[in-house]
């Protein structure tokens, strides 16, 4: 059984029995030809769901930046520096991927 | 006073309210313990009326019929919401035992909307941008509301210059007065011939302490010069004068879009100050364009979202093109000095239209007209 999360939840496709979410199951976000690459500033510092909501009006997207570039972010939010290189999922792509 | 003279509840209004302060206000019943009915006052007979002392009431206040006052029905009575905390007016505040238990009920709400409107009148100075600012005619289409403004595009995301120092502003109101001479006479005399506004002259600083900054002042230094030309050869507008500027800040009572024109502009380079690339990537390698617009848009009229994306170039929803960087600029850095001082002389201009249609004395003397950008 899923768990009740919304579909922009990291946790959609997780398993749930009982009290327990199980192992949970990634979402992964696919790569784009067109992706824009974004420098962090110093507004969006440590602050992926700011971006987030900026961009996508739902900060609990923040994670979808974590899912898109694996290898640039890995330890939220505090890796989430000025200065880093990451690529930003369009909203179409998300909305087709998420299903939201 | 009271110890002396024992108060009747029946006749005295404030020991009325007094017992009402103590009613039982729980539940669904605020006027379970409340007399509603008629309740005849005398203030002949008040104690406190004979005491001499300061009456709380007036005697012309306090309602001596004996019927109740049904806030729906009496037009005397107003009562305003009562079920949102209402407000009592007039002569609601005769003495009506419902009106004024529901009052009780509804001080708290009453000082908690005060509270916010004391707290929403502190912020409003945050809230209200009074910086100075030079802009071109809404709607324009030329120098920065180009469609390609190049050098001049940090002052498109502003909509003009915003000076980011106070200027000293300087302006004369003049009146002519022609004299004639009486032979034999100990006095001059005078006749009136015309009033204008004399040239308004304007010193402002410009500093920059990053490629963002230096931008903005390089577009600033580049829009005076571009303002004081006329329009010619291939220009679409060919033919017409250098264009209106408009000159705003420090309140509407201040300067309020006064048209002008910019008929002089000075600047000096200093020799004794750094000098900052604008535009360029720094010594890190770091290109720091994003950056730029960043202090002028944060206090922008935009959305907080708005502000934060365009000062970073991004597109909602990630989903556009970034505008494109002045890739010019990128390669060949130009260089601004880190502080800057800039002196302007502005003609003041009113249209033939509006000194016929709207100037009257009486409403410049009232203020009316300098909201509409007299000066």
């Amino acid at each position: 059984m899923s768990a009740n999360y919304s579909a922009t939840s990291p946790y959609y496709l997780t398993g749930y029995s009982q009290f327990f979410l199980d192992v949970m199951v990634n979402r992964p976000i696919p790569k784009s030809a067109d992706d824009l690459l974004f420098t962090i500033n110093t507004t969006f510092e440590y602050r992926p769901d700011l971006l987030a909501f900026d961009l996508y009006g739902d900060a609990g997207l923040w994670w979808v930046f974590y899912q898109r570039n694996p290898n640039t972010l890995t330890a939220p939010p505090m890796d989430f520096e000025a200065g880093a290189v990451i690529y930003l999922p369009k909203l179409a792509t998300l909305k087709t991927v998420l299903g939201f | 006073m009271a110890d002396d003279n024992p108060v009747d509840p029946n006749v005295d209004p404030e020991a009325e309210q007094a017992d009402l302060s103590a009613a039982d206000l729980s539940g669904n019943g605020v006027s379970a313990n409340i007399d509603t009915g008629p309740a005849p006052v005398d203030p002949n007979v008040d104690p406190e009326t004979g005491s001499g002392e300061e009456v709380a009431i007036p005697a012309s206040d306090v309602k001596t019929s004996a019927s109740n006052v049904d806030p729906a029905t009496d037009p005397g009575a107003v009562f305003t919401n009562p079920g949102a905390g209402g407000l009592f007016s007039g002569s609601a505040f005769q003495l009506d035992a419902t009106s004024i238990a529901q009052g009780l009920v509804s001080t708290g709400v009453i000082q908690a909307q005060n509270q916010q409107t004391t707290s929403d009148l502190s912020q409003m100075p945050l809230n209200t941008d009074w910086r100075v600012t030079l802009r071109l005619a809404p709607g324009s289409s030329y120098l920065y509301n180009a469609p390609d403004a190049g050098l001049l595009q940090p002052l498109k995301v502003t909509n003009g210059i915003i000076f980011p120092y106070t200027p000293q502003i300087s302006t004369a109101y003049k009146a002519n007065y022609s004299t004639y001479d009486l032979t034999h006479s100990n006095y001059r005399g005078y006749f009136y011939q015309n009033s204008y506004t004399d040239q308004i002259n304007l010193n402002a600083t410009f500093t920059a302490q990053s490629t963002a900054d230096a931008s903005y002042v390089l577009a600033v230094v580049h829009f005076f010069r571009s303002v004081t030309k006329m329009f010619y050869g291939q220009d679409a507008e060919r033919g017409s004068p250098p264009p209106l500027v408009f000159l705003s800040g420090l309140g509407d009572y201040q300067f309020n879009n006064h048209p002008c024109l910019v008929s002089q502009f000075n600047y000096t380079l200093p020799a004794d100050v750094d000098y900052v690339s604008s535009g360029s990537p720094n010594n890190l390698g770091l290109n720091l364009q994003p950056l730029q617009n960043l202090y002028s848009t944060t206090l922008n009229a935009l959305s907080p979202t708005a502000t934060r994306l365009a000062a970073a170039f991004l597109p909602p929803g990630a989903q556009n093109a970034l505008p494109a960087p002045l890739q010019g600029l990128l390669n060949n850095p130009t260089y601004v000095p880190s502080k800057l001082e800039i002196s302007l002389t502005l003609l003041p201009v009113q249209s033939r239209s509006q000194v016929s249609k709207q100037f009257s004395l009486k409403n410049f003397a009232n203020g009316q007209l300098l909201k509409g950008g007299f000066w």
